[in-house]
């Protein structure tokens, strides 16, 4: 199922969905990479459960912003199955990261921020 | 297991869901899961299912509500850490306001999570904590599969009367080595051997355990001091030496590392050559000095059962390629040695034996605790659906002011998870403080040395119970919170109780049910333990005072000498005052010894070593007057029955009975196989009545008598029967023997507390059972009368109305007990139906009563409708007091 549209039309996106396009960004991964990979890149600031990763996947999958691919064999280690980001999910997680970078340059130009060195 | 309990878990979500993402959430919970294992051990798990509970709850129910995302949102579906504090916080207040409904529901929660913790920690130590080796899992036990039951029964690994699978011979140990070739590794040990130790202080009685070779290797250990038993001591005629644990040692004054310095062990001197690590307590046989077998003197005799086996498979061997080979092994074993005749080789595996004694019991008070936890989930479901309700505005006032439903339904839920914790703290420390004399009371039904404890395990097994509780039990409030409409609970304000009643009076139902069952089960142990001690015993238990003794051979080398000292040892206690007579036997009926099996030729008979069969038992001659046994024909045994005039015999009325039906026993001759041969010729010349020896539940054996004087075995027991109570006798009677022979250990112990202690763990599962019972009784009530004055509320307008229209107080009496008994009825019919299914096995714990007993139905059931009756008639009678004007004039 994929959706089309203006990827402006998606913002905003939640904190997770961000997070997780910015983890799909570096290829297709299984959903504990997804967590590890998050709660490293936050310092354990967000430390995801499955039953919250898989909800939010759910519905980015069902926007089409990321896609699965097709299922094989049956033990739990063959049915995993890894998620990749689409280019509409691409697009969106542009889109969110330009938001944010307006926000954040918003918040600078008062001073909230500091420059990185 | 992770993996199926998180997929039980799964299924809160919508099915669709679950098709699409269970198995990669499957797999990543799985990788955490080992993550934090590896990281964090038992704890980090524990915290990870915690947070997991919480996670599936909050995104299964959000997923079941909203499952169509709005578009242009991911959702926000992280639990933000601040979020939960906040509804900890929250909930901790919410506690703090109701303190009564708080304190109700952590006590319910606690009495349920109490007794599963105390159950959990005795179901932990007896099936499913590994044994303290090196790969515990991979020790199987070998057994000889004897074609007919066996007629001892012998410790907790060993046989039990009756059961074909029994220990080995010591002789076969080499055969076994030599000819298989599946096994790494095979040794044996003895059951505990009591020898008296003397010289360091009063003479006192150990526990030793003779061991094969390769005992200490088999289990993988080292001794902690000084050296393991060399191939040379387990040879015949070597020198006397022991292993002994580190509490052994400094008891007979060792310091360091042993010095080979001799102990006195049955009067012969032993040197100890190395100390057992902690580790090397053998399963379920208690002992602190290790002797080689050599020195045992049964172990040369191959019809003696004397060894328990342990083995290890070769790497690459199967079990089933094990059976096969002893199977060949046991053939050729047959063909070689004529005490193999007809038996067979088992193998089994050595967790399994360790279970086995304890499965029937442990799974009773597992049904039992998980009838009583199921019973207190449903009551404490009742009390939060009760406050609920009452809660309405409040949630209404959080709902307009933005709270999702997501929101209210993780608070009210974090707030029942609170409780059940909370509850679970509470009830790990009842079990905490009951656990000791809980293990003492089913020190019976344990292996001996059973090691029981609350550990992490049992502690993160009663903290989920409580989690997974409190989520079911706050379940169905939480819904009916999100459920109600913000706007018309805070229009039409909160009317008391609405909603949630029907659901009210099915879990009263269930409780009634449930209660139903467990009662069931108490009431049919109950009878069957009464019927059990109505059993005649066949002999006096009242002013009896018994004294265990075994001569050591190395000072008592001769009958003669034997019964010399027993002779003055009779003659110094009848002198005592109080005491009226003074006897021996070699056993004490009930004690639990019964190793007294005898193969017997009756003059004139066809040899038949398997049908003639007999226990033999030796006693003094006012023996049977001194227990009351009584005499049916001919005589008893007299002083003229010496070591020198002719061999004599009496038997009992079931060898009489089973061996000379319809004719006179009295002059018929038999004689026992012994070890060395048969035995001289005796002449039966009297008849006395049957004893249960085995137990009272056990039959009586056919048991041939023969006279001390004639039979001077080296252990005995003294019975002294007393005039005065005999309590008070045995500090002079220890003082007695203890003249005589001062390096004697000397415990004297009524024949009442014998009796008593043989119905021990029949005892302790009634008590035990019978108080989950209660319990579940006394919630069951409480349940009622919360719904029964929870209906009379509702009804009151209703009352009113009638009242007004001229109804009668006993027509409204009527009305309020039917509506209100209507429930805990279809909880009889439930419970009587659960009972009859779920009794059903518990056959082999029951004595002469059968499962479905008519009897202790009808008594449950009369007694719990009695009970809903009488909870339900004060709220009841209240309602007839209702003043219809004042209720009308609310509206």
């Amino acid at each position: 199922m994929m959706a089309t549209g203006d990827p402006r039309s998606y913002l905003p996106l939640t904190e997770v969905a961000f997070e997780i396009l910015l983890s799909l960004a570096e290829g297709e991964r299984h959903g504990y990479d997804i967590m590890k990979d998050i709660e490293h890149r936050t310092d354990g600031r967000l430390r995801l459960h499955p039953g919250t990763l898989y909800r939010t996947l759910a519905r980015l999958l069902e926007e089409g912003l990321v896609e699965q691919s097709g299922s094989a064999g049956d033990g739990i280690e063959e049915r995993r199955r890894p998620v990749r980001m689409t280019r509409l999910g691409a697009g969106v997680a542009r889109a969110e990261a330009g938001r944010l970078a307006a926000q954040v340059a918003q918040a600078r130009q008062r001073r909230w921020v500091r420059r990185p060195l | 297991m992770t993996a199926r309990l998180y997929a039980l878990l799964l299924r809160a979500y919508p099915r669709e869901f679950r098709k699409r993402f269970a198995a990669d959430m499957t797999a990543a919970f799985l990788q955490l899961a080992a993550e934090r294992r590896a990281r964090g051990g038992l704890l980090a798990l524990w915290t990870l299912w915690l947070r997991t509970l919480v996670d599936v709850a909050v995104n299964a129910a959000g997923e079941r509500r909203a499952p169509r995302a709005r578009h242009g949102r991911a959702g926000s579906m992280t639990m933000a850490p601040h979020s939960l504090m906040q509804d900890l916080r929250y909930a901790a207040r919410t506690m703090r306001r109701a303190p009564g409904l708080t304190l109700a529901v952590v006590l319910t929660v606690a009495l349920g999570a109490g007794a599963s913790a105390a159950i959990l920690s005795i179901v932990r130590a007896v099936m499913l904590r590994p044994l303290p080796y090196a790969d515990p899992g991979g020790l199987l036990t070998i057994w000889t599969e004897a074609p007919t039951g066996s007629r001892v029964a012998s410790g907790w690994l060993g046989p039990r009367l009756g059961e074909r699978l029994t220990p080995i011979a010591v002789p076969y140990l080499e055969d076994l080595r030599a000819r298989s070739t599946s096994f790494s590794a095979i040794a044996g040990f003895s059951p505990s051997w009591e020898v008296t130790l003397t010289g360091s202080g009063e003479a006192s009685s150990v526990q030793a355990i003779y061991v094969s070779d390769g005992m200490l290797d088999m289990l993988g250990l080292q001794p902690m001091a000084g050296r393991d038993f060399s191939r040379q001591d387990h040879e015949r005629g070597s020198a006397r030496v022991v292993l002994m644990s580190e509490a052994m040692w400094s008891r007979v004054g060792g310091r360091g590392a042993p010095d080979g310095r001799p102990i006195r062990l049955n009067g012969l001197p032993h040197a100890v050559v190395g100390l057992l690590p902690p580790a090397a307590r053998l399963p379920a046989t208690p002992g602190d000095i290790w002797i080689p077998f050599v020195h045992n003197p049964f172990a040369e005799f191959r019809q003696i059962p004397l060894m328990t086996v342990l083995a290890r498979l070769r790497p690459g061997v199967t079990l089933n390629t094990a059976r096969e080979e002893l199977k060949s092994v046991a053939r050729s074993l047959e063909r070689d040695f004529s005490q193999s005749r007809d038996h067979g080789l088992a193998i089994v595996w050595l967790s399994d034996r360790m279970a086995r004694r304890a499965r029937p019991l442990l799974l009773v008070l597992a049904a039992s605790v998980t009838l009583l936890v199921l019973i207190a989930v449903a009551n404490v479901a009742n009390l939060l659906l009760a406050q609920a309700s009452a809660r309405r505005r409040e949630i209404a006032v959080r709902a307009a002011l933005g709270a999702g439903r997501r929101r209210i339904v993780q608070q009210v839920l974090t707030e029942s998870v609170l409780l059940g914790l909370a509850g679970a703290a509470a009830g790990v420390v009842m079990a905490h403080w009951t656990l000791s004399s809980l293990v003492a009371l089913l020190a019976e039904d344990l292996p001996p040395g059973a090691d029981v404890r609350i550990d992490g395990f049992v502690l993160a097994g009663t903290a989920s119970l409580a989690c997974a509780a409190g989520i079911v039990f706050g379940l169905a409030p939480a819904f009916a919170a999100s459920r109600s409409e913000p706007s018309e609970a805070l229009r039409h304000g909160v009317r008391a109780g609405a909603g949630g009643g029907r659901l009210r009076q099915a879990l009263v139902t269930i409780e009634v049910a449930l209660a139903f069952v467990l009662l069931t089960g108490s009431g049919l142990l109950l009878r069957s333990f009464w019927r059990l001690t109505d059993v005649d015993p066949g002999f006096r238990t009242e002013r009896l005072l018994s004294v265990s003794m075994s001569l050591p051979d190395a000072r008592y080398p001769s009958g003669a000498a034997r019964a010399q000292l027993f002779e003055r040892l009779l003659a110094e206690t009848r002198s005592l005052p109080g005491i009226r007579r003074a006897a021996l036997v070699n056993r004490l009926p009930l004690s639990g010894s019964t190793n007294n099996a005898v193969s017997i030729e009756i003059q004139g008979w066809e040899p038949d070593p398997e049908r003639l069969n007999t226990d033999r038992r030796i006693a003094s001659p006012d023996y049977f007057r001194a227990m009351a046994i009584p005499l049916v024909a001919g005589r008893l045994f007299e002083e003229g029955d010496t070591a020198e005039s002719p061999r004599v015999a009496v038997i009992n009325r079931e060898m009489a009975r089973r061996f000379w039906p319809g004719t006179d026993p009295i002059g018929a001759q038999v004689r026992i196989a012994l070890l060395s041969g048969p035995g001289p010729w005796l002449t039966i010349v009297g008849v006395v009545g049957d004893v249960r020896h085995h137990g009272l539940d056990a039959e009586v054996r056919p048991e041939l008598w023969v006279p001390y004087s004639q039979a001077p075995v080296s252990g005995m027991v003294l019975i002294a029967q007393t005039d005065v109570a005999p309590e008070s006798l045995i500090e002079p009677l220890r003082r007695t023997v203890q003249t005589v022979d001062p390096e004697l250990p000397v415990t004297p112990v009524t024949l009442e507390s014998v009796v008593a202690a043989s119905v021990a763990g029949p005892r302790s599962r009634t008590l035990l059972v019978s108080a989950f019972a209660a319990v579940a009784l006394l919630l069951a009530t409480v349940g009622i009368a919360g719904v029964v004055a929870y209906t009379v509320s509702r009804m009151t307008r209703d009352i009113g109305v009638r009242l007004a229209l001229g109804a009668n107080r006993a027509s409204i009496l009527q009305l309020v007990l039917r509506q209100a008994l209507a429930p805990a009825l279809a909880g009889l019919a439930l419970g009587a139906v659960g009972a009859l299914a779920a009794t059903r096995w518990m056959g082999r714990l029951l004595f002469d009563i059968t499962p479905s007993d008519p009897v202790t139905l009808a008594a449950v059931a009369a007694g719990l409708f009695g009970v809903a009756a009488a909870a339900s008639l004060l709220p009841a009678l209240r309602a007839t007091r209702v003043d219809p004007v004042s209720v009308l004039r609310i509206d």
